[in-house]
């Protein structure tokens, strides 16, 4: 009986002070799934699209998501006043414990990243899961009380000097023609310039967004039932669609994302 | 891909089998403990001696064969001399009973700590195997010298003399091998005879085989993952240190059996540590012949040194040695990558924590209690070894943190006896399993953030590598359209340091291109006339190989990264872009502009990460 009481006793120690051990351990800054020639993290602002060293972000953030109302004006989720007054949390600082298991996990393989910020009356989480090139995102939103449709858009932000078009070669930015031809020679795809409207929805619901200083093409693709529109003045592209709550309170919505090695694979693969 | 593994085994497989012949020749009576390590030294210097003294008289006699001949036959006469007799001269006695079970165990540690570590990495992830490929692919091809200075401009320093790229030649000599798997192959026995190392020294140490399966465990799964990097990698540093601690192990066993290593072979093993290495080297020589020393005289230093008081000195006078190294005026040795391996206090404690986690804060006292209580001789003088090393680690100089590369093994000794003390006190067999698996649990679990750490930096696609499937297709047409050739390529640091090695092309520096050719490469990017680029592109030399009339300018998405960092990222020898990156829209628009504007760019190769552009010289001749 003593032997087995020393050995528990022993046996405890040893676990306790391995495990205190662990702890020890420094879990890696960053650690993002891959996407193509793309990784996906979360950052203080939204999940985002980035490439290793290039400082490039393309990202989905309740910062630029909206509600739409009857009257036409709309709003963002997370206000400025939020903003502001830092009237809202997000969870991509897990605690210390968490970040350890987590990495841990993450080392042998992620498809997945999700972020959830919680203001002051309203919950929204978004998650994406990552097979080979192509990117799900999908968004809910917990509002305290509701239980009609609302118009809900969901939003990705570009960058000033990419290249955005459609699949019929339309380009929706300013981009100087000596570049338009340029590309148009490096690519083997067709742009000219579309410049008419600063925002235009796209009844394919398909759009292309290349960087000149990235490495490949990401393609948005919505749901036959959403609007995809191009915002030239926002730089965001925006997926627009009616919801209906889940459980009363609860708003899902989803678009996808694939990213592609070139303009023409972009083409022939969205 | 057989072939290249085979290559990787024998790079230790024939200088043992050699050294067997050799000494068993001129020594035939006496016994060895660990023999194989005493085999393994003299095979290696022998080949080592031989080829030195070919090359040597063949540039002295002007013989008119090309040296790769000449060291083909050198390899191929020890092989048929030394090999075979190893059947006749004495039945091999592989004392199955003793190292069987340790060595199964290693290789099974040894394996599972590669499958975790080569998780998204399907090519080694050892950065200096380029360097010495690259060497050792200029042995091959008929370059040869003592100083490897001399043999590739890889290398702008000697730090160590030819004999382990020699080994590496050796070992590929009849063999075409493919440059990953040959080094997965010999880093993965490597791993294998540290692990074995590992347990050799604590086995010896402690007498206890537990302790020497702990200190094995350690020895695999915990990677020093800064500067020294025992266990993962082969370089000569760490090679050197494994073949001091199994020599270490030698002298200790003989000790035990009342016996001495004969003057020879210590004389052998310390030619072969300095060689290897001449800093690590020089230290391991001196711990080495110090233990020798010790134990030789031991009756005389023990009745008049009372260890207690030697060790308080010796701490206290330490400490202040090591407080006061932070102030000496040593700028002068913080030069070029030297600067970047000054590490402060707390950056030495970070890199104990991202390799050990907390582990040596717990259980490294109680090893310490646990050997000054039960007053071993032999444990007692492998403390103060570790003590000894630990302190070196500790001073504010640059490179010092090299010398945890021997310091591991004797850490790890300490560590497992820290271990072992909470583990024999489990009586209960479950319970006992229960532990075990817990310390294997946790091992894996630092060794896989340590891992995660690291790799960070290196993600491209859905890989994490210093090098990409584009590159090696463009290696490989490199490789064959030019390696006859005396092109030479030239890029940012780290594509012209992997293309050089894996195609045989030439390159100015690798990764260590010098400052003048780096500075001309700078100039490159802010110009924007053709020609005053492809004037500025043989503008960079190779001092040590002829020059040629084409360049072979490579534009890869990491030379276009580099070229966007700072005037010191560019200058700095231990700044590099460590991962792939594909072409940019820009960068693709830059090459095309190129090419268009100039007829003495001609594109000869392209894929989505990167461009190879020939460049003639004019027709007036080499610059």
């Amino acid at each position: 009986m003593k032997k087995i009481i020393q050995s528990l006793f022993f046996t405890l120690l040893l676990l306790i002070l391995l495990g205190i051990s662990m702890l020890g351990s420094i879990s890696p800054r960053q650690i993002s799934a891959t996407a193509g020639s793309f990784q996906i993290a979360p950052f203080k602002n939204g999940l985002s699209l980035f490439q290793n060293s290039r400082g490039k972000y393309y990202t989905l953030s309740p910062f630029n998501d909206y509600e739409l109302y009857k009257d036409g004006s709309r709003s963002s989720f997370i206000t400025s006043e939020e903003i502001q007054n830092q009237t809202f949390t997000q969870d991509s600082d897990k605690n210390y414990v968490q970040k350890l298991t987590q990495s841990f996990k993450d080392y042998f393989g992620k498809n997945s990243e999700s972020i959830t910020f919680t203001s002051a009356n309203k919950i929204i989480n978004y998650k994406t899961v990552v097979n080979a090139n192509h990117v799900h995102i999908e968004r809910t939103i917990t509002f305290e009380n509701s239980s009609t449709e609302r118009i809900l858009g969901m939003t990705l932000s570009f960058q000033g000097n990419d290249f955005v078009y459609d699949t019929k070669g339309n380009l929706f930015t300013y981009i100087p023609n000596s570049q338009i031809e340029s590309f148009n020679k490096n690519s083997g795809v067709s742009l000219s310039a579309n410049l008419d409207f600063l925002q235009i929805a796209l009844l394919d619901k398909k759009v292309f967004i290349v960087n000149p200083d990235l490495a490949g093409v990401i393609g948005v693709k919505g749901h036959p039932d959403q609007i995809v529109r191009i915002n030239r003045d926002a730089k965001i592209i925006e997926v627009e669609d009616v919801v209906k709550p889940e459980n009363g309170t609860t708003y899902t919505t989803s678009f996808d994302i694939y990213l592609f090695e070139s303009p023409q694979e972009g083409f022939m693969g969205l | 891909m057989i072939a290249s593994l085979f290559a990787g085994l024998l790079f230790f497989l024939f200088p043992t089998l050699v050294g067997r012949t050799f000494i068993r020749l001129l020594n035939k009576k006496r016994t060895l403990a660990h023999p194989f390590v005493t085999y393994f030294i003299s095979g290696s210097l022998l080949t080592y001696a031989v080829t030195v003294i070919v090359y040597y008289v063949a540039q002295y006699a002007k013989i008119q064969i090309g040296f790769e001949y000449l060291f083909a036959g050198v390899i191929a006469l020890l092989s048929f001399i030394f090999i075979p007799a190893n059947f006749v001269i004495e039945k091999f006695d592989l004392k199955i009973k003793q190292l069987l079970l340790p060595t199964l165990a290693s290789f099974a540690t040894a394996l599972l700590t590669t499958l975790l570590w080569r998780v998204k990495s399907p090519h080694p992830l050892n950065w200096d195997i380029y360097e010495h490929q690259t060497l050792t692919n200029n042995i091959l091809d008929g370059r040869f010298s003592f100083f490897s200075s001399q043999v590739t401009d890889t290398f702008g320093f000697n730090g160590y003399s030819t004999l382990f790229h020699t080994l590496l030649a050796a070992s590929q000599t009849f063999f075409s091998v493919s440059v990953f798997d040959y080094w997965n192959s010999v880093s993965f026995v490597h791993l294998g005879i540290v692990c074995l190392a590992s347990y050799l020294l604590a086995k010896e140490v402690t007498g206890s085989r537990a302790v020497g399966y702990i200190s094995m465990l350690l020895g695999g799964l915990i990677f020093d993952s800064t500067i020294s990097f025992t266990n993962l990698f082969l370089i000569p540093q760490t090679f050197t240190a494994l073949v001091f601690i199994l020599l270490f192990t030698q002298l200790i066993r003989s000790l035990k059996k009342g016996k001495t290593v004969s003057l020879p072979f210590l004389f052998l093993g310390s030619i072969f540590l300095l060689l290897n290495h001449y800093i690590v080297g020089s230290i391991a020589f001196f711990f080495y012949l110090g233990t020798y020393l010790y134990f030789r005289f031991q009756n005389f230093f023990t009745p008049k040194i009372d260890r207690k008081y030697a060790m308080a000195i010796g701490i206290i006078i330490t400490s202040i040695a090591i407080g006061a190294s932070c102030f000496l005026p040593l700028g002068f040795i913080n030069k070029g990558e030297g600067e970047a391996f000054v590490l402060t206090f707390a950056d030495k404690w970070d890199v104990i924590r991202q390799s050990y986690s907390l582990l040596p804060l717990i259980f490294f006292p109680i090893g310490v209690y646990t050997i000054i209580k039960r007053k071993t001789e032999l444990a007692l003088y492998t403390l103060d070894t570790t003590l000894a090393l630990t302190a070196l680690v500790l001073f504010q100089l640059p490179y010092v943190m090299k010398f945890f590369v021997l310091d591991k093994y004797f850490f790890g000794v300490i560590l497992a006896v820290g271990l072992y003390t909470i583990l024999n006190r489990i009586k209960n067999i479950i319970l006992k399993y229960i532990g075990y698996a817990a310390l294997i649990f946790t091992l894996i679990f630092v060794f896989v953030l340590n891992s995660a750490n690291w790799k960070q930096i290196l993600i491209y696609k859905n890989t994490q590598s210093h090098v990409g499937e584009n590159e090696i297709k463009a290696a490989r047409f490199l490789q064959e359209e030019y390696s006859n050739s005396n092109a030479m390529v030239v890029s940012d640091p780290s594509t012209q340091y992997i293309l050089e090695t894996l195609s045989g092309v030439n390159s100015q520096g690798g990764a260590y291109m010098d400052h003048p050719a780096r500075e001309e490469l700078n100039s490159i990017s802010q110009e924007v006339d053709p020609n005053i680029i492809a004037d500025s592109l043989f503008d960079i030399k190779d001092k040590v190989n002829s020059d040629s009339d084409t360049r072979l300018f490579v534009l890869s998405g990491r030379y276009f990264v580099w070229q966007n960092q700072s005037e010191k990222n560019k200058q700095d020898l231990s700044f590099n872009i460590w991962h792939t990156a594909d072409l940019t829209e820009t960068n693709k628009e830059y090459i095309n502009t190129l090419i268009a504007e100039n007829s003495r760019f001609r594109l000869v190769f392209q894929n989505e990460t990167l461009a190879i552009v020939e460049v003639k010289m004019p027709d007036s001749g080499l610059k």
